[in-house]
């Protein structure tokens, strides 16, 4: 049945203690495809590429790499056979250069064993130059963009001679121009006969780059699309195994007062911005990734100095010093990124949704009082139904949309008045992504105002009363509800005139 | 959703099982000893090692705090060495004891805050900064004699303070009880606990959340240079006189505790360091009694620390 696959893994099955992780799961790669796995968190897309690492061993199930069986036990394994795999965050050292990167651990050696760097560097060079990339190799990475920093990973991987390139969410920190120039790249290494495997959570991405799509559900394959047959829609009706409902849409609630209201505010990148959140309300901000929406929180929740401006409060100016001003005033932050900002992850739930609000809790003495913290915690686990076996889980056994329920905990056990979400739904699958909208449309009908910080367009569409679009930490246009539109944000987002 | 473990290396997967392990072990060297060692297996020995752990207890519940809020000290020893030395000159100089303890308190309390301020508000490295400011303390320590004991004049009151006993309980017992139980209910059932814990497990995540993280790390390095002048002034009050030794044992002893405890319970805690002050005391008591030169139980207790450092603390990530 070889049809020249390069890569071929049939009846892949994997458990771990309690959990089906694959059952039966089969897959092929041919020579110069871009081939994407998709799938909900939790789908066994990891597994499966932990597998073929060799970061697992598969229980059942053949491995055939270029027509010839292969078993890996280690991830060395997997290398000598021209398996390797770029993550989000590429392994590499920042402080080293480009050359050194590139060859750490795998070091071109000279004579008495001393390292050959002109041959590196040279090796190096025609690397980059056959896939038409211009890169500094000499100046140590951490000086490099984000997707030069990949661009560095995958050279890596090239000069090990790699066939099977695994992109494991590659395209996360990077900006839509950036993205551009990683997919040049990827064409490029397709024409030298190079095979793709690609995850993505954005499918448009996937859509653009890939020749074929293969779904997995449940640890299951669902199956495999060509690139032509596919369409959005097609593709999330098979990952969530059930056709989509209607999109998602705040209920309009009526406005209340203003609560938060900013006037010139400036502060590192951020220049002159002035807005305000009534009760009732999600206010909106989006525009491109560094565009200064996650550094305006920042100053406004007082993690970063504040130069110029003010703050108000009910109408009467407030100072915000610190994240404890902020917490004092009714401010709450859902930070950018829940695992290291927004949770203790080595701590019990219970612990993690007191944490901002530990008065509450304790008696005059200081003393917490366990039995309310627990009635508390369990309320917060019925009413947001967080997925966890205990309260007295840690929070870092929790699934990513789980987490953030907990992240929504302490916030609304803080009683706030402003909710500051600075993109709560990353890397939380489709489910849960809509059970958090309505958890927030639910917070704004108890007349607390929300800050919704988002690059993705289509949840700022189906959830704002207004949209904020940034530039340059600058707000760079406002639009309504009604008049927004996708089209309208991106152009604006982009700063291209013309789009009234 | 899968099951998912933090342990890395031949521990893997042993989980809960690694509590058993520790206390089997205790076990083991508990009975081991009581074989071989003529008079181990009685009251008055297991007596002999609740009143000899005192002291290395004590200093060591300092160093749990500094270690659960997530920062190293270097300097505690010493600490105890200065705080030791103060309390006895002004002791033997004005004869009053309590004014001598109170001296030497403060000192630990002013030793303490120097540690906190540098490392926590002024952001600077912990184990360099205690390394550095260890060694000025056991510096000035010399100024009160020159290096010479302190013995004289101390009144017979000073010894009490070891020796003495209240009821059928010792004195240092009395105060290592009541020590350990405010620093239980600190970190167990206190909100200040939960803010010295989210501190030292994720900095970053306790600022978001409204923690005053610079208070946390400056009140534990406060607490253990306190505990650790506790010590060294028992140490003085044990041996009825001090010298500027006292505390340069301290590190490796409290050190091989706190890890140990934390080996054992898969974190820093209260319990976790007396239950490692307990197999040490057990371990070092049985050696003494056996008659072991004491550079043997030093290599015992170094070899402990490593085993505890290998099979028990979860690693740091970077």
């Amino acid at each position: 049945m070889n049809n020249g696959a390069i890569l071929e893994m049939s009846g892949i099955c994997k458990a771990f203690p309690g959990v089906r992780a694959l059952k039966d799961v089969d897959f092929d790669l041919m020579p110069g495809e871009v081939h994407a796995l998709i799938g909900e968190n939790g789908a066994g897309k990891s597994t499966l590429i932990k597998i073929l690492t060799g970061v697992y061993t598969k229980d059942a199930g053949e491995i055939k790499v270029g027509g010839r069986r292969a078993e890996f036990n280690s991830p060395r394994d997997a290398e000598d056979v021209g398996i390797s795999a770029i993550y989000q965050k590429p392994n590499l050292v920042l402080e080293f250069n480009g050359v050194e990167n590139i060859f750490l651990g795998d070091e071109i050696r000279g004579r008495f064993g001393i390292p050959d760097w002109k041959k590196m560097a040279e090796k190096a060079h025609s690397l980059l130059q056959d896939l038409g990339i211009q890169i500094s190799l000499y100046v140590p990475i951490h000086q490099l963009s984000p997707s030069e920093r990949q661009i560095i990973a995958i050279a890596k991987a090239l000069s090990q001679n790699a066939s099977i390139l695994i992109m494991d969410e590659v395209t996360a920190p990077l900006s839509s121009k950036e993205i551009d120039s990683l997919f040049a790249l990827v064409r490029e290494l397709k024409k030298k006969g190079c095979s793709i495997i690609y995850i993505s959570h954005r499918l448009e991405e996937v859509k653009e780059i890939a020749d074929r799509n293969t779904v997995l559900r449940n640890g299951k394959k669902v199956g495999t699309l060509e690139a032509k047959d596919l369409d959005v829609e097609t593709l999330i009706r098979m990952m969530i195994g059930e056709e989509m409902e209607e999109k998602f849409f705040k209920e309009k609630v009526p406005l209340g007062k203003p609560i938060l209201a900013v006037k010139g505010l400036s502060g590192g990148m951020v220049k002159n911005v002035s807005f305000e959140v009534r009760q009732g309300e999600i206010l909106s901000f989006t525009g491109l990734i560094g565009a200064g929406k996650t550094e305006l929180a920042q100053i406004v929740f007082g993690i970063d100095p504040k130069e110029k401006g003010q703050i108000y409060l009910d109408g009467r100016e407030i100072e915000i010093n610190s994240p404890r001003d902020a917490s004092v005033h009714g401010i709450y932050l859902a930070p950018e990124d829940r695992m290291t900002q927004g949770l203790v992850l080595d701590m019990e739930l219970k612990e993690n949704v007191t944490l901002n609000d530990r008065d509450k809790v304790a008696n005059r003495f200081g003393l917490i009082n366990t039995r309310l913290e627990e009635a508390v915690a369990r309320e917060f686990v019925t009413n947001l139904s967080i997925a966890t076996p205990s309260i007295r889980q840690k929070v870092k056994f929790l699934s990513g949309g789980n987490q953030q329920k907990v992240v929504l905990s302490k916030g609304m056990f803080a009683e706030s008045k402003i909710y500051i979400f600075d993109e709560p739904t990353t890397g939380i699958d489709i489910r849960a992504k809509k059970e958090f909208y309505v958890l927030m449309a639910d917070l704004v009908k108890k007349d607390a105002g929300i800050i919704f910080i988002s690059t993705e367009i289509p949840e700022v569409l189906a959830l704002s009363d207004r949209i904020l679009v940034m530039r340059k930490g600058e707000i760079h246009k406002e639009f309504t509800r009604e008049e927004a539109t996708m089209e309208k944000i991106l152009l604006s987002s982009f700063g291209i005139k013309g789009e009234e | 959703m899968s099951t998912k473990t933090d342990d890395i290396g031949f521990t893997r997967g042993l989980g809960n099982r690694k509590r058993y392990l520790f206390f089997a072990a205790l076990a083991v060297i508990y009975i081991a000893f009581s074989v071989f060692v003529k008079g181990f297996f009685s009251w008055t020995a297991l007596g002999n090692i609740l009143v000899e752990i005192s002291i290395p207890s004590l200093v060591s519940l300092g160093l749990t705090f500094v270690i659960i809020s997530g920062n190293w000290d270097l300097s505690f020893g010493s600490v105890a060495g200065i705080a030791s030395m103060t309390t006895c000159y002004v002791t033997s100089i004005t004869g009053n004891m309590f004014l001598g303890i109170l001296s030497g308190l403060m000192v630990a309390l002013l030793a303490g805050i120097v540690n906190g301020a540098f490392v926590s508000y002024f952001g600077l490295s912990d184990v360099i900064i205690t390394i550095g400011t260890g060694s000025i303390y056991f510096g000035l320590s010399y100024l009160y004699s020159g290096g010479y004991h302190i013995h004289e004049n101390l009144g017979d009151s000073f010894g009490f303070l070891y020796a003495g006993s209240v009821g059928p309980f010792p004195v240092p017992t009395i105060l290592l009880g009541a020590i350990c139980l405010g620093a239980y209910i600190t970190f167990n059932r206190a909100k200040i606990g939960r803010a010295f814990y989210s501190t030292g497990l994720a900095r970053t995540a306790a600022i978001f959340s409204g923690v005053n993280t610079e208070f946390c790390k400056m009140l534990a390095f406060v607490i253990c240079g306190l505990l650790a002048g506790i010590g060294g002034i028992l140490t003085a009050s044990e041996n009825k006189s001090a010298w500027v030794l006292i505390g340069q044992d301290y590190l490796l002893t409290d050190y091989a505790i706190v890890f140990l405890g934390w080996a054992i319970f898969d974190k820093p805690s209260v319990i976790g360091t007396l239950v490692g002050a307990f197999f040490l005391g057990t371990i070092s008591t049985g050696f003494v009694m056996a008659g072991v030169p004491f550079y043997v139980r030093n290599l015992g207790t170094g070899a402990l620390l490593l085993i505890a450092i290998t099979i028990g603390a979860e690693r740091q990530e970077s």
